[in-house]
């Protein structure tokens, strides 16, 4: 099986902050390069800040589950 | 090649004997008995009920013409019988026929002409054992059989007729095992029975046999269109990979799938694996299934409601498809190399959930329940959005977040049961939700939560009873532009930022590093009577846009508390907060602060910060007085 590397990063532009990671082989690190993986983390950072800077539809009913047991 | 027709009924087969032996059907005895270049015929004028028993290892060249003989036993008495011959039918007996002691039948032509059809009886006890050990023709097998061995063989095995097989079978390296619409069936219902393949691709299967186990001894592949079937009995793959179309176990018999260390790769569409009826199901080993199919057609997994012992681990490793996982239980679900999507569907996962970057998540209402009760499982995401609610439920599981978790913005994450680690990562959800009094434990420690919803609920830990919160250097942003509210439960939390426009009402009396804010003007509304220990408070407005901080019944105070050090606060219009601790609480309305009323503890006068006024005159009177020291 392929090892699978973690490397966390945290990116942020002063108002959100988000704090993620690369699970990556080492072939994929090797072919992405420094540049590479410099852009995997800003798309995840960018494609994160427009999400939850996005309208937040209305809630569904099915979103609050208090549940003992 | 002469005839030799069976006569007389009952008798001794030898190759002396005379007695039974005669040139024509049913015609005198006296004829010689057959040797290697005969034929033997045992037919309706040979007898009604009546036994053969051999006297000697037989040598015909073939038996072809036997079908026609009801009430034939052939009692093999300790010896056996080669056929030497090619014929069409090298060996075809009636389905009635019974076998008496080993029925051992060796097929030895080493030539490579013709067909040489192998028949069987249908009896489910004492079938022939089939050994065919030379040749690079074409065999075929019909009906049943006990062991049936090619060892020696180099041709093909013909595959257009069904079979059954109640003992081993060994497929030679050396032969072909033709692809056809015969399905071969492993029927024994007693003991192990030995599956060696040597390689050899196989067509389609069923392990049916009542009590019965099939154990395979090296990989076994069936052909790309072809699907293993279990109905009854155990299948122990022994460590070994079986390959297939689909699996389907869908039954409610007794039947046990021992994985081993083995595992089943899977390369159809459609429903490839289907559990779905796990009633007298038995699952051991180290449950593992991959999925290979690479192209767009929709498949479905059916693993049922397996429990956590013996729940399946799914890796779905190639395909641009729609994967249904349906209702049902998973132990880890990988889905590395997958560039399709994930249907949304209730289900539990025992163990890790990898998703891959190139797939798809599709929403969905159908929450998502991790249920393990041990170990740590990881959940890694790699940038996708998890459009479905998750639920964390299980006695003593533990969650480890491998990267940012992000969930819809109407979605919940919540924790009922077990531990839920953050690792230091982001985690965006709509709602939180651990309102119980369960054994949990959230760590957030060093890490972020981004709540989008709205109401009352948007993080509850109301009642937090037998609840650890571990939050030291940790961020939770309410970002609703919609009221929201954060429940406490009177844990100890790291940073809460009011970070929308939504009123945000702090329930229960809790304990913050600080209460913050990332947008103005917005409103932190303190429920009344509550008091929230901070060691810090942040909040800040601008001139214009001031944040409101209240409480939730007007004229009754809640309590601010910070044990030390001055908290000052900018552009915040204040209204029934007791500010105490022992800290020195400034809210100075040159600052640009309101004093809203029924306040205590506050500072609301208007001289100049003090912390500006040393920061301006400090470095003043050094200059001054450090000449004289």
């Amino acid at each position: 099986m392929t090892e699978i590397i973690n490397i966390p990063f945290t990116k942020t532009d002063g108002v959100h902050t988000l704090q993620d990671a690369l699970n990556l082989t080492q072939d994929e690190i090797d072919a992405l390069g420094d540049a590479g993986l410099e852009a995997m983390k800003q798309q995840r950072f960018d494609d994160w800040v427009a999400f939850i800077t996005a309208p937040v539809p209305e809630m569904d009913d099915e979103i609050v589950e208090n549940v003992d047991g | 090649m002469a005839d030799r027709y069976w006569v007389g009924g009952s008798g001794t087969w030898d190759n002396a004997s005379t007695a039974n032996w005669s040139a024509t059907s049913g015609g005198a005895s006296g004829a010689s008995a057959p040797t290697s270049a005969d034929n033997v015929i045992i037919n309706a004028s040979s007898g009604s009920t009546f036994t053969i028993t051999l006297g000697a290892n037989i040598t015909i060249f073939s038996a072809d013409n036997m079908q026609n003989a009801v009430g034939l036993t052939i009692d093999f008495n300790g010896y056996n019988i080669t056929c030497v011959g090619n014929n069409v039918n090298i060996w075809r007996s009636n389905t009635t026929t019974l076998h008496l002691g080993t029925p051992d039948v060796y097929f030895t032509y080493s030539g490579g002409v013709g067909t040489r059809s192998i028949i069987g009886n249908t009896q489910t006890t004492n079938q022939l054992n089939v050994y065919v050990t030379a040749g690079t023709d074409i065999v075929a097998l019909i009906n049943n059989y006990n062991n049936v061995d090619f060892t020696g063989f180099s041709g093909s095995h013909a595959n257009a007729s069904n079979k059954s097989i109640y003992g081993n079978l060994l497929v030679s390296s050396g032969m072909t095992w033709t692809d056809g619409a015969g399905t071969t069936t492993f029927a024994a219902t007693s003991g192990t029975k030995l599956i060696t393949t040597n390689g050899k691709v196989l067509t389609s299967l069923t392990f049916g046999g009542v009590g019965g186990t099939w154990q395979l001894q090296d990989a076994m592949t069936l052909g790309s269109t072809r699907s293993a079937t279990l109905t009854n009995g155990t299948l122990d793959l022994n460590g070994q990979t079986l390959t297939a179309l689909s699996f389907n176990s869908n039954f409610s018999s007794a039947r046990t799938i021992a994985f081993g260390l083995g595992k089943f790769v899977l390369s159809g569409n459609a429903t490839v694996w289907n559990t779905s009826t796990i009633t007298n199901l038995t699952i051991t080993g180290t449950p593992v299934v991959d999925l290979t199919y690479a192209l767009a057609v929709a498949v479905t997994v059916n693993p049922g409601s397996l429990p956590e012992s013996s729940s399946i681990s799914f890796n779905i490793k190639a395909g641009t498809y729609a994967l249904t996982l349906a209702l049902g239980n998973v132990r880890n679900i990988d889905f590395t190399g997958f560039a399709g999507s994930f249907v949304s569907s209730t289900r539990t996962i025992f163990g890790n959930l990898t998703l891959s970057s190139g797939m798809t998540v599709t929403a969905g209402a159908g929450a998502t329940t991790f249920a393990a009760t041990s170990g740590v499982k990881t959940i890694t995401t790699n940038g996708k959005l998890v459009d479905f609610p998750m639920t964390f439920n299980g006695v003593g599981g533990t969650w480890q977040l491998q990267d940012a978790l992000t969930l819809g913005a109407t979605r919940t994450v919540t924790l009922t049961n077990g531990a839920l680690d953050l690792n230091a990562k982001t985690l965006t959800t709509g709602i939180f939700s651990s309102s119980n009094s369960n054994v949990r434990t959230l760590t957030m420690t060093g890490a972020s939560v981004v709540v989008l919803g709205s109401g009352a609920s948007a993080w509850t830990m109301a009642t937090s009873t037998n609840a650890t919160v571990n939050a030291s250097g940790s961020t939770i942003s309410m970002n609703s532009a919609s009221a929201k509210t954060f429940s406490g439960g009177g844990r100890t939390y790291g940073t809460l930022v009011q970070g929308g426009a939504g009123v945000l009402t702090v329930a229960g009396s809790n304990t913050f590093a600080d209460i913050s804010n990332a947008t103005q003007p917005a409103t932190v509304r303190l429920t009344a009577g509550t008091t929230q220990t901070v060691s810090a408070f942040s909040l800040s407005g601008t001139s214009g846009n001031l944040i409101t901080l209240d409480t939730t019944v007007a004229g009754t105070r809640a309590t601010l508390s910070d044990a030390s050090g001055t908290v000052s606060v900018s552009f915040v219009s204040i209204k029934d907060i007791n500010a105490t601790g022992g800290a020195t609480w400034d809210a100075l309305t040159a600052n640009g602060n309101v004093d809203a009323g029924n306040n205590l503890g506050w500072n609301f006068s208007a001289v100049v910060d003090r912390r500006i006024i040393r920061q301006v005159f400090r470095p003043v009177f050094r200059e001054i007085f450090h000449p004289i020291f």
